[in-house]
């Protein structure tokens, strides 16, 4: 089981369109994913500021899982969720964590109440990315179009 | 043993009982927490959560 975030990308039927030309879609559709995944994985927030009475040590390991440190940002090594696949006609990416507890730290809907309000959500990170994810691929749909119209990549 | 080992201890056993409940009870587990991008031709620009 999974509690996804989805941002969907209209494409307006390129997809379609670009049917006959499968490897500059292919071509276009993969460093567009790439560039999109980087966006997501940059804005992964900084970890909130521990309780004033804490006094446990921070092991990092949920920043670590997803590909950052406790500053945020892409300050680690690769997400434990961090895929592209080609699915038809279209392409789909994945950023996350598998880590066991996290669903409990940033999960939508499943953050634990001591943790509600200090730790960011999943969603904030969609949120964050979305807009310029979208613009990634109005991009890509332009240059394609372009391609169409016989004027190259 | 050190306070960091109980708690790392006491923290999988917690974890263990949650799982034991949601199994139980058949509530979903959400391990994996993702966002997802889905480049598709048939559906309007939206963001959306769903639990598969």
């Amino acid at each position: 089981m999974t509690s996804n975030n989805v941002i969907e990308i209209n494409d307006h039927g390129l997809s379609k369109r670009m049917a006959q030309f499968p490897k500059e879609f292919d071509a276009v559709s993969n460093a567009t994913m790439d560039a999109s995944l980087l966006i997501l994985w940059e804005n992964v927030p900084p970890y909130p500021a521990p309780p004033a009475d804490s006094s446990y040590t921070r092991t990092g390991t949920h920043g670590r899982k997803l590909g950052s440190d406790v500053g945020g940002g892409k300050s680690g090594g690769t997400p434990s969720i961090y895929t592209k696949k080609k699915l038809g006609g279209s392409f789909e990416g994945r950023f996350g964590t598998n880590l066991e507890y996290s669903q409990y730290v940033i999960g939508d809907n499943t953050q634990a109440a001591q943790h509600q309000g200090r730790w960011y959500q999943m969603k904030d990170i969609a949120e964050k990315s979305k807009d310029k994810i979208i613009k990634l691929w109005n991009t890509a749909a332009e240059k394609m179009a372009r391609f169409l119209d016989g004027k190259g990549l | 043993m050190s306070d960091k080992e109980l708690a790392d201890i006491v923290c999988r056993a917690l974890l263990a009982i949650a799982a034991g409940i949601r199994k139980k009870y058949g509530l979903p587990d959400h391990k994996n927490i993702t966002v997802e991008i889905r480049e598709t031709d048939s559906i309007a620009l939206a963001q959306k959560e769903q639990i598969d």
